[in-house]
C-alpha cells in the first residue's frame, strides 16, 4: 500500500525576528507586544531597525525623533539614526 | 330638581315612561293649555262676578268664607273619589271652576294648605297605616326571603303618581297661579311626590324594608333566579325620581355588591381553578354593569353607579386575593401558555395597579425556570437551544398576553441577566459553541434568512451575558478552526456573524476576529505569489499543492509549539516556503502549528483507492508504514519516527485505529491506545465513498484545549484587574483598601462581577511584585 499527499494546509505564524523576549529601548514594552499607544500588535504596529542596529517600535521612535532634544540621534547609541536597509 | 320650574309639569304617567319622555310630554302640552286658561278666564269673569255679589249680603270675606267652604267640600269630595279610585261624582269642569274662583278671591292660600293636609293625610292613612307599614313591621319582626316590600311600594307608586295627576288636573288653576309665583311652595306633583317620599321612603321602617327587598331582588337577579327584573326597573326609577337615589339608594347598593362578591370571592378564590376565577371575575363585570344600565338612570348616574359597581367587583374579587390569585396559579398559566387567561389576568391587575405584583412573580418564574436550564452540567449540551426556546415562549406571552408591558418585559430581561451570570462562564461557551455549530460546515439543512434569525436570537441571550471574554476566547477559538480547517458554512454567514457581533460589543471586541479574517486573505494574496516563485518546485517535486495560512500571532488563539517529525521532503517544502515569506516580509520569523495542519491524501487500499482528509499528525504516522507494508509497528516505533508527545500521539493513533473508519488495525484490540499496542494497515479497509473525511478529531475541542482556554480568561482577567488596580493606585497614590475594592468593582463593571476574593489576591500579587506597599493596617501607597 502506498500512501502520498495530495494537498497540504499548513499552517503557521509570525512574529518580529528580534531578539526573543527583547523589549523597546524607549518604551520597556516586548517588541512582540505594542508600543503604548497601540492597541494591537503585528501588522498594526512594526518594529524599526537602524543601521547602528537598535531596534524599537516604529511608533516609539517616530515620536522621539520629533522631539527637538533627539537632534535626529538614536537613542540608545547617540549615533544619526538611520533606518537600516537589508 | 323639585324645586325648579322645568321640571314642573307631568313628570310621571301612569305607564311609567322615562322622565325625559315624561318632560317632553308636558312640555308640549304647556302651551296649549295656557292658551285655553286665558280664553275661556276672560269669558267667565263677566258672568260669575254678579252672581256672587248678589246671593248674599253678608261682607265680602264671610261671603267668601262661606263659598270657600261650600267649594273646598264639593272638592274634598271629589278627592276622596279620586283617592279611592273612582271617578268624581262632579264634573272635573265644575271643580276646575272652583277652583280657579277660589284662587281668584284670594283664598289660594287656604286652598294649597288644606290640599296638602288632605294628600298627607290620604298617604299616610290609606297607603302607610293601611298597608305598608303593616307589612313592613311583620317583615321587620321575621325577614324572609321573598320580601315583596318593593313590589308592593312599586304598586302604591304606581297608583299614587296616577292620583296625582288627576289632582294636579284638578286643581290646575291653583297650580298655574299660585305655586307658581309663590317661591315658598313647589308645584302640586312635586309636593306629592316630596310627601311620598318623605312619609313612605323616609319612613324608618318602610324604606329600611324597601332597601332590604331590593337587595334580595338584586341578589336573586345575581344567581339568575328572579322571574321579572322589571320590578327592579320600576324601584330605582321610582327611588330616582324620588332624589333620593344618590342619598339612599347607591350606598346601600354598593355595598350591598360589594358584600355579595366578598362572599363569592371567599368561596372560589383558593380552590377555584385560576382561569375560571379570571372569567368569573370577567363575567360578573360584564354582568354588573349589564345590570346598572337596566336601571334607566340619566347617562352621569349610569355611568357613575357602572364605574362604581366595577370597581367593588374588582377590589374584592382581584385587589384583595391578588397576591393568593398570583401565587397560586400565576406559574402554572404561565407554564401551560394560556394566552387567555394571562392577557385577563394582566388587563384586571394592570386596570388596578397591581401589575407589580405580577411584575415580581414573573420575574421569580424567569429566575427559577432559567436558573433550571443553566445550573445542570448535565444539560450544557442543550442549554442553548432550550434558554431559545424559553425565551421565544416568554416573548409570545409578553407580545401577546401582556400587550409588550415594559415592566414586563424589562422584569424579563434582567430576571434573564440574573439567572444566566448565576452559572459562571458555561452559558458564554456554551453560546459560542451553538453560534459554532450554526456556521460550520456541513450544516446545510438551514436557509440563509433561519441561519440570520437564529443568529440574531442567540445574540439576545448573548446580550445578558456578563462574562464577554469567555465568549471571545470560545468564539475566537472556534472561527480559528472553522477558517483554517476550512470548515466554515459560508464566507457571508461568519461576515454577517461579526457584524452583529460589532452592533452588539463594539468595535474593540471584533478587532481581532477581524484581523484572522484579514490574514486569511493576505495569505490567499500570499499563497498565489509563492505558486510563481522557484520556492515551489520542492513542494511540487513532492507531488504536494502546499498552502500555507501565515498568521499574526497578536490576532489568533495561542496555540503550542509541538516538535513534530516531518519527512524530508515535507520539511524542505516547509523551509522553501519559509525562505519565500522572509525575503518578502523582513524582520519576522516563523512558527509552524502543525496542530492545524490538514492533508488531502490518496491511498492505495487492496480494496480501491480513497481520498483521505485528514490532520497533519495523522498523515504523518500513516505515511510511516509506506515503508513497512504489511509489517507493524510499535506505539514506541511511531512515537520515536514522529517526535509527538503522548498525548497527541495517542488521540492520532485514536481516530485512525479505534473510530469508525479504520485505517489502521491495532493489536490488541481496544478503544484505548497503550504503549506497547502494535498497529498495522488495515488492507481490509472499504467504504461506499471515494473522499473520506478522518479528521474530525482535529475540530473536536479536547478536554485540555477547553480547560486551556479558561485558564487563558482567568489569566486575562487577573491581567486586567491588576491593570485596573495599578490605574487606581497610580491617581490616588494612597488609598484605603475599602476604596480601592470599590473603585475596582466600579471600573470592571462590564466585564462581570468580580469575586472580593480575586482583588485580594490580585492586590497582593501586585504588593509581591513592588508595585505598591501596605502602609498602615488598611491603607496602600504605590511605589512608582
Amino acid at each position: 500500500m502506498k500512501v502520498t499527499i495530495d494537498r497540504w494546509n499548513a499552517v503557521s505564524t509570525w512574529h518580529w525576528n528580534h531578539g526573543q523576549d527583547e523589549v523597546c529601548g524607549i518604551c520597556r514594552v516586548a517588541f512582540d507586544g505594542t508600543c503604548p499607544t497601540c492597541k494591537y500588535p503585528g501588522d498594526d504596529c512594526p518594529l524599526i531597525i537602524g543601521e547602528c542596529k537598535h531596534a524599537f517600535h516604529m511608533h516609539c521612535l517616530l515620536k522621539w525623533l520629533t522631539t527637538d532634544s533627539s537632534k535626529g540621534l538614536c537613542p540608545m547609541c547617540r549615533r544619526r539614526f538611520k533606518t537600516a536597509t537589508d | 330638581m323639585l324645586s325648579n320650574f322645568p321640571s314642573r309639569g307631568l313628570p310621571l304617567s301612569l305607564d311609567s315612561a322615562t322622565l325625559t319622555k315624561s318632560s317632553r310630554l308636558a312640555a308640549a302640552q304647556r302651551p296649549k293649555r295656557q292658551k285655553q286658561l286665558l280664553g275661556s278666564g276672560g269669558a267667565r269673569r263677566l258672568t260669575l262676578t254678579p252672581s256672587s255679589n248678589s246671593s248674599s249680603v253678608a261682607s265680602p270675606d264671610a261671603l267668601s268664607d262661606s263659598y270657600f267652604n261650600s267649594t273646598w267640600k264639593s272638592l274634598n269630595l271629589a278627592l276622596n273619589n279620586v283617592f279611592s279610585d273612582q271617578s268624581p261624582d262632579a264634573s272635573f269642569e265644575a271643580l276646575y271652576r272652583g277652583v280657579e274662583n277660589l284662587c281668584r278671591v284670594d283664598k289660594a292660600r287656604s286652598l294649597w294648605e288644606n290640599l296638602k293636609m288632605r294628600m298627607a293625610h290620604h298617604i299616610s292613612v290609606d297607603f302607610v297605616k293601611n298597608s305598608l307599614l303593616p307589612a313592613a313591621t311583620a317583615l321587620a319582626s321575621t325577614p324572609s326571603t321573598d320580601n315583596d316590600m318593593a313590589d308592593r311600594i312599586v304598586d302604591v307608586w304606581g297608583k299614587w303618581t296616577a292620583q296625582l295627576k288627576i289632582v294636579q288636573h284638578m286643581f290646575f288653576y291653583l297650580d298655574r297661579s299660585y305655586l307658581l309665583s309663590s317661591s315658598a311652595d313647589l308645584s302640586i306633583v312635586d309636593t306629592g311626590l316630596q310627601m311620598f317620599c318623605k312619609l313612605i321612603i323616609e319612613n324608618e321602617v318602610i324604606g329600611s324594608q324597601l332597601m332590604a327587598s331590593l337587595m334580595l331582588y338584586f341578589e336573586r337577579n345575581r344567581s339568575h333566579t328572579l322571574a321579572d327584573s322589571h320590578a327592579i326597573s320600576s324601584a330605582v326609577e321610582m327611588i330616582s325620581t324620588l332624589d333620593v337615589y344618590r342619598t339612599i339608594f347607591h350606598p346601600q347598593f354598593v355595598e350591598a355588591t360589594r358584600l355579595h362578591y366578598r362572599k363569592l370571592a371567599d368561596a372560589n378564590a383558593d380552590s377555584m381553578p385560576i382561569p375560571e376565577y379570571l372569567n368569573l371575575t370577567l363575567d360578573s363585570l360584564a354582568f354588573e354593569s349589564e345590570q346598572a344600565t337596566q336601571f334607566l338612570l340619566n347617562h352621569s348616574t349610569r355611568s357613575n353607579t357602572i364605574a362604581s359597581v366595577k370597581a367593588v367587583v374588582k377590589a374584592e374579587m382581584i385587589q384583595s386575593r391578588a397576591k393568593t390569585l398570583v401565587s397560586r396559579g400565576f406559574d402554572a398559566l404561565l407554564d401551560a401558555e394560556d394566552i387567555t387567561s394571562l392577557s385577563n389576568m394582566y388587563t384586571l391587575f394592570s386596570q388596578l395597579s397591581q401589575d407589580k405584583l405580577l411584575v415580581a412573580a414573573f420575574a421569580e418564574y424567569i429566575k427559577r425556570e432559567g436558573l433550571g436550564l443553566v445550573i445542570d452540567p448535565a444539560n450544557d449540551a442543550s442549554m442553548v437551544s432550550s434558554l431559545l426556546g424559553f425565551k421565544r415562549k416568554l416573548d409570545v406571552i409578553i407580545d401577546s398576553a401582556f400587550s409588550g408591558d415594559d415592566n414586563l418585559s424589562n422584569a424579563m430581561r434582567e430576571s434573564f441577566a440574573l439567572f444566566i451570570n448565576k452559572r459562571h462562564n458555561v452559558p458564554a461557551e456554551m453560546i459560542a459553541k451553538y453560534i459554532d455549530e450554526l456556521l460550520r460546515a456541513g450544516n446545510k439543512q438551514m436557509d440563509d434568512a433561519e441561519l440570520e434569525a437564529r443568529m440574531a436570537s442567540v445574540l439576545v441571550l448573548f446580550r445578558f451575558i456578563q462574562g464577554k471574554d469567555v465568549f471571545e476566547a470560545f468564539y475566537k477559538r472556534d472561527l480559528a478552526k472553522r477558517l483554517l480547517l476550512n470548515r466554515s458554512a459560508s464566507d457571508d454567514a461568519e461576515r454577517s456573524m461579526l457584524t452583529l457581533l460589532k452592533d452588539e460589543c463594539g468595535n474593540s471586541f471584533t478587532q481581532k476576529l477581524e484581523g484572522m479574517f484579514k490574514d486569511t486573505e493576505i495569505s490567499k494574496d500570499f499563497m498565489a505569489s509563492f505558486k510563481n516563485s522557484k520556492y515551489s518546485a520542492a513542494a511540487r517535486e513532492a507531488g504536494i499543492d502546499l498552502y500555507v495560512n501565515a498568521l499574526s500571532q497578536a490576532f489568533w488563539p495561542s496555540y503550542p509549539d509541538t516538535a513534530l517529525a516531518l519527512p524530508r521532503e515535507m520539511s524542505s517544502a516547509l523551509e522553501n516556503f519559509e525562505a519565500f515569506y522572509l525575503s518578502k516580509q523582513s524582520g519576522r520569523k516563523i512558527s509552524w502549528r502543525h496542530v492545524l495542519g490538514h492533508c488531502v491524501v490518496r491511498a492505495s487500499f487492496p480494496r480501491g483507492k480513497k481520498e483521505l482528509s485528514m490532520s497533519l499528525f495523522q498523515t504523518v504516522v500513516l505515511l510511516l508504514f509506506n515503508d513497512v507494508t504489511n509489517e507493524s509497528l510499535t506505539y514506541e516505533q511511531i512515537k520515536k519516527a514522529t517526535n509527538l508527545d503522548d498525548a497527541d500521539l495517542t488521540r492520532t493513533l485514536q481516530s485512525l485505529a479505534c473510530g469508525k473508519l479504520r485505517v489502521l488495525t491495532k493489536e490488541p484490540r481496544g478503544k484505548d491506545v497503550n504503549p506497547g499496542d502494535r498497529f498495522t494497515i488495515n488492507l481490509k479497509f472499504e467504504d461506499k465513498a471515494y473522499r473520506l473525511r478522518i479528521n474530525q478529531v482535529q475540530l473536536r475541542e479536547t478536554p485540555e484545549e477547553n480547560k486551556q482556554v479558561h485558564e487563558m480568561v482567568k489569566r486575562d482577567r487577573e491581567y486586567e484587574i491588576q491593570g485596573v488596580i495599578v490605574r487606581i493606585m497610580k491617581t490616588h497614590k494612597t488609598v484605603k483598601h475599602v476604596e480601592l475594592v470599590r473603585q475596582t468593582i466600579e471600573m470592571t463593571k462590564e466585564r462581570g462581577t468580580l469575586d472580593l476574593a480575586d482583588i485580594k489576591k490580585n492586590i497582593e500579587k501586585l504588593i509581591n511584585k513592588d508595585y505598591m506597599e501596605r502602609q498602615g493596617a488598611d491603607t496602600y501607597v504605590y511605589l512608582s
